[in-house]
């Protein structure tokens, strides 16, 4: 977790000693309120009392203000732990095997890592902190009693414990349960949603939808009777603190009675009363310790998506095709054939070969820079002349702001049809010798398929005739002539 | 649910009085310990003191109970919300049925599991802040009055001070909330993109591009934070302040010989049980805003749903014709009609329609579908649909998923699925969904036309039923359909290739101007 965050100890320190002062305020603001009543109570001199009197006030301020800074450094330490971890997370993702990139084609994925890198940055505000501001302030809650006396201070030290370090404990098992009730019920769970959502019309015509929600609700309670099952620990973790104030305050009662004779009343007060305020700071442990286990969780997350998985299907070695310069060939062969797999063996090298994904990224930014993607120093003219070899004239004209048109969403913001044509235009304006085209007319309609599939295949058409064109298709039309390299299947 | 609530708030009034009751014995204790030294000892004060551990004990229970009753509270809720949504959501007509079905799949599969936090934590907050907190002020008021007062000066200045920020910094937050929601999609657009980068050979700069939206997205999340913490910040000063003031005051007080110490000790330990409710009210409410967004979400969705209607009429499909307003046409029995026209101009729509699942004006043996009752008259259709349904599970139950086949083997020979069931590894036993082992679509589509062809319906609607087949296994099932055809059915194809318009006795044509 700490070589992903990477977390600024000074800016962390600070905001670990703005908390303590910010909860060391309430403390002693808590113990001299005790004084105060009692020495009033002995009806001294009023200007005895004006110490505590104007001491209360500025302590009462400096509990809320130190507050608000410290959540202020916090999170600033926090955002920056952020950003940090994403650009190492960018860079661990760039470096990584292309079969760990190819991944992230999947939107939900994305969003996962968006998620886990703020779950784990979440680590220093709601886990570090409230920890180390807790450590802390019990220690000096512990010494101060222990000063009036010792015995008192044992019983208050046991109960920080058991509301500090037990009760986080119990919450944190409640949370690993949960997460693992989750991972063993929830597949199920989804699979009988996902069913019912997805063929809704024909299982209800069928006369099967009512069983299919019916094992989807089943699945959704047993689920629920798991989660209850697993949560017991963390009913526990929220009565333990309480238990845990009731027993050192009868404690510390019981020690002032022994001890009232020899002491100022004063001190008797404090001893009784101070436990009440001494677990303030213990009280967001539990709540910690849960923050502690599920950045443990996305760390673990990150960690596994950065790194490709043992039995992650790893695309075989295939040995490229040979070809030479204005060469024109069609890949064809069934889904699963190992189309893709070869394209992408052949394009090892770069500056050589460049692989066009059938599903590759529209970025949410203009037309312009979704094409400067493929070549930086590609001229507006160049980009619009692409744009309409590709048959997307129309469309740009129709474009409010031309080249500059933000596509909102990315591939959102155009039909299917569109988004191939966007990304065969970035074909069209690279300069690599060699294009390698993964089914570049999948959603087109047969026409406008075929059509541009006899341009791609034929020197000259779309391609200068000295580049070497590679399609990868399932449908080739049969008025295309070019070499045809048919891949079964094996299995 | 009425009964959990019922239960919690049960908890929340034995909370608060434990809470006050113990409060007072304990000043009480305190009080009596310090003003008179004759009672010093342990046994004097056994009464209050085993009082004071039986309050204590009976408020770790109802904690502990109220931990427990929010969990099955929040499970149940949930499971039951869940199930209502998927009810609804899959009795809407196909169109409708899309549109929603994305964002359902999010609610039930995700989004409400966010109530959690919700019922187990908020919730209990809010019934605690809405007993504690007056009935402490009312106890206070019992013994000092003047204590009462000040409590109360302060607890409405929270809510207003609230009010006052989150008006004046309301647009400044939302400003910046959006740049912050905009910098985070882009980072992700950017993350989503390294493979594109990458196959160009372009992720050198991105980094660096990375890094710099990092930083703008750090600013101005803490632009938004700045204001966000100011309702945190006036909470904890009016409370914290409302408590120095009341012990400066009581102090003052005592001086002056006004008060007895044990109604002081009293009221100081009451007034921050009057302000923690609502501090943790305050922690709690962010964090279950998702459920709370997911919950109106839900509740949206079932609102706005249409009803059904439902028909009465029955009719006997066999034999009967089927006609279609929108195309003028007649389906009649014993001869295949197909159904051709460009992509998206509604042929799916229109077997829907036939189906009574979307609106439209067609009629079986005279009768409009809307008046039928569907399940008579879906019993007695076959459909296969675009995308045939696959369970988890063997490839029998598959098979039988829509009840069992008259004659197993010649339905799947008419499918050409005897094929596929020869080079499955335990043939109908086969487990798909399970260890790698699935169906390609051309597979998949024998399946669903094996179960079509197995069911002794006397009506057809089959959809695109040759796509994903080669030549060879497309003659044998337009072969198949054709037979069933001269053997009485009334059977309707959808689709567009040569071979399918050749093997149709009649051919109707659906223009771009034709609406279904």
């Amino acid at each position: 977790m700490r070589e992903l965050l990477r977390p600024r100890l000074p800016r962390l320190l600070l905001a670990v000693l703005l908390g303590v002062l910010s909860l060391g305020s309430a403390l002693a603001l808590a113990g001299i309120s005790a004084w105060l009543i009692t020495r009033a109570w002995q009806m001294p001199p009023v200007l005895d009392l004006s110490v505590a009197v104007v001491a209360v006030r500025p302590l009462g301020i400096s509990r809320g203000v130190l507050g608000y800074c410290q959540r202020l450094a916090s999170h600033d330490t926090a955002l920056r732990a952020a950003a940090a971890t994403r650009e190492a997370l960018y860079c661990r993702l760039a470096d990584a095997p292309a079969e760990v990139a190819m991944r992230l084609h999947s939107g939900e994925l994305v969003a996962r890592i968006g998620a886990s890198v703020d779950e784990l940055s979440d680590v220093l505000v709601r886990a570090v902190l409230p920890i180390a501001v807790a450590a802390v302030l019990s220690v000096a809650a512990v010494a101060a009693i222990a000063v009036i006396s010792p015995a008192s201070a044992v019983v208050l030290a046991v109960c920080l414990v058991i509301a500090g370090v037990a009760a986080p404990w119990l919450a944190a098992r409640a949370v690993t349960a949960a997460e693992d009730v989750a991972a063993k019920h929830h597949s199920g769970r989804d699979v009988a949603v996902m069913l019912a959502l997805e063929h809704a019309p024909e299982l209800r015509v069928t006369g099967r939808l009512d069983a299919v929600i019916t094992e989807a609700e089943h699945r959704h309670r047993d689920w629920g009777r798991a989660t209850d099952r697993a949560a017991a620990p963390a009913a526990v973790a929220a009565a333990a603190p309480t238990a845990a104030v009731g027993i050192s305050v009868l404690g510390a009662i019981v020690a002032a009675i022994g001890i009232a004779d020899g002491v100022a009343p004063m001190t008797a007060a404090i001893l009784m009363l101070l436990p009440l305020s001494a677990f303030e700071a213990t009280s967001a442990l539990p709540a910690a310790a849960v923050q502690l286990t599920r950045s443990r969780i996305a760390a673990r997350r990150l960690r596994d998506l950065t790194e490709p998985d043992g039995d992650m299907r790893m695309r075989p070695r295939v040995t490229p095709i040979s070809l030479e310069p204005g060469d024109r060939v069609a890949v064809t062969g069934a889904s699963g054939s190992g189309k893709t797999t070869l394209l992408m063996a052949m394009a090892e090298n770069p500056s050589k070969a460049a692989f066009f994904a059938e599903d590759a990224h529209l970025f949410d930014t203009t037309v312009r820079d979704n094409l400067l993607v493929a070549r930086g120093d590609a001229r507006d003219d160049e980009l619009r002349n692409a744009l309409r070899r590709v048959g997307l004239g129309d469309w740009l004209d129709a474009l409010p702001g031309g080249l500059s048109t933000v596509l909102v969403g990315g591939a959102a913001a155009v039909s299917a049809g569109q988004r191939r044509r966007l990304l065969l235009a970035r074909a069209l304006i690279s300069t690599v010798p060699t294009v390698l085209l993964d089914e570049p007319t999948e959603h087109l309609d047969a026409t406008d398929g075929s059509q541009l599939l006899t341009e791609l295949l034929t020197p000259g058409a779309l391609f200068p005739a000295e580049r070497t064109v590679v399609v990868a298709t399932h449908h080739l039309p049969d008025e295309v002539v070019c070499p045809v390299l048919n891949l079964t299947t094996s299995g | 649910m009425r009964r959990f609530l019922a239960a919690s708030v049960v908890c929340g009034v034995v909370i608060s009085g434990t809470t006050i009751a113990s409060a007072v014995v304990l000043a009480h204790i305190v009080a009596g310990v310090i003003a008179d030294p004759g009672t010093r000892t342990v046994p004097h004060w056994a009464g209050p003191l085993w009082m004071l551990l039986a309050l204590w004990v009976i408020r770790t229970v109802a904690h502990w109970l109220q931990g427990r009753l929010s969990q099955r509270g929040a499970t149940a809720v949930i499971a039951d919300l869940a199930g209502e949504v998927l009810r609804t959501v899959t009795a809407l007509p196909p169109r409708d049925l899309a549109a929603h079905r994305d964002s359902a799949a999010t609610l039930i599969t995700r989004g409400l599991d966010a109530l959690r936090p919700y019922f187990t934590a908020y919730l209990p907050s809010l019934f605690l802040a809405a007993i504690l907190t007056p009935a402490a002020v009312v106890v206070i008021a019992v013994y000092d009055v003047s204590s009462a007062v000040i409590v109360l000066i302060a607890l409405p200045l929270i809510p207003i001070f609230m009010v006052l920020i989150g008006l004046l910094t309301r647009e400044r937050s939302a400003a910046s909330l959006a740049a912050m929601t905009t910098l985070q999609s882009r980072l992700l657009d950017l993350v989503a993109g390294i493979p594109t980068l990458r196959a160009l050979g372009r992720l050198g700069g991105s980094a660096h591009r990375i890094a710099e939206l990092g930083a703008a997205h750090r600013r101005s999340a803490m632009s938004t934070l700045r204001i966000a913490f100011l309702s945190a910040l006036v909470l904890e000063l009016l409370a914290t302040l409302g408590v120095a003031l009341v012990a400066v005051g009581v102090g003052l007080r005592l001086v002056f010989g006004d008060m007895t110490l044990a109604a002081g000790l009293t009221a100081l330990l009451l007034a921050p049980e009057v302000f923690w409710p609502l501090r943790r009210v305050g922690m709690e409410f962010h964090a279950a805003q998702d459920g709370k967004t997911a919950a109106d979400k839900a509740f949206r969705l079932l609102d706005t749903l249409p009803a059904q209607p439902v028909g009465t009429c029955t009719v006997m499909a066999a034999g009967a014709t089927i006609h279609i307003d929108a195309l003028d046409a007649d389906i009649e029995p014993g001869v295949v009609t197909v159904l051709t026209g460009p992509n998206g101009v509604g042929k799916t729509t229109l077997l829907q329609t036939i189906l009574g699942l979307s609106l439209g004006n067609v009629r079986v043996g005279g009768v409009d579908v809307a008046d039928l009752d569907r399940r008579a008259w879906w019993g007695q259709v076959a459909w296969l649909a675009q995308r045939p349904v696959l369970a988890p599970g063997s490839i029998r139950d598959n098979l039988e998923l829509f009840g069992p086949l008259a004659d197993l083997d010649s339905a799947c020979r008419a499918a050409g699925f005897d094929e596929v069931l020869a080079v499955l590894p335990d043939g109908l036993e086969t487990v798909i969904g399970r260890a790698g082992v699935g169906l390609s679509l051309g597979q998949r589509q024998r399946l669903g036309l094996a179960r079509v062809f197995g069911s002794p319906a006397p009506v057809l609607l089959l959809d695109e039923p040759t796509s994903h087949l080669d030549a060879r296994m497309e003659a044998r099932v337009l072969q198949a359909i054709v037979a069933r055809a001269r053997a009485g059915a009334t059977v309707l194809v959808v689709g567009h290739r040569d071979p399918v318009l050749a093997a149709g006795d009649r051919v109707l044509h659906m223009g771009s101007t034709v609406n279904a």
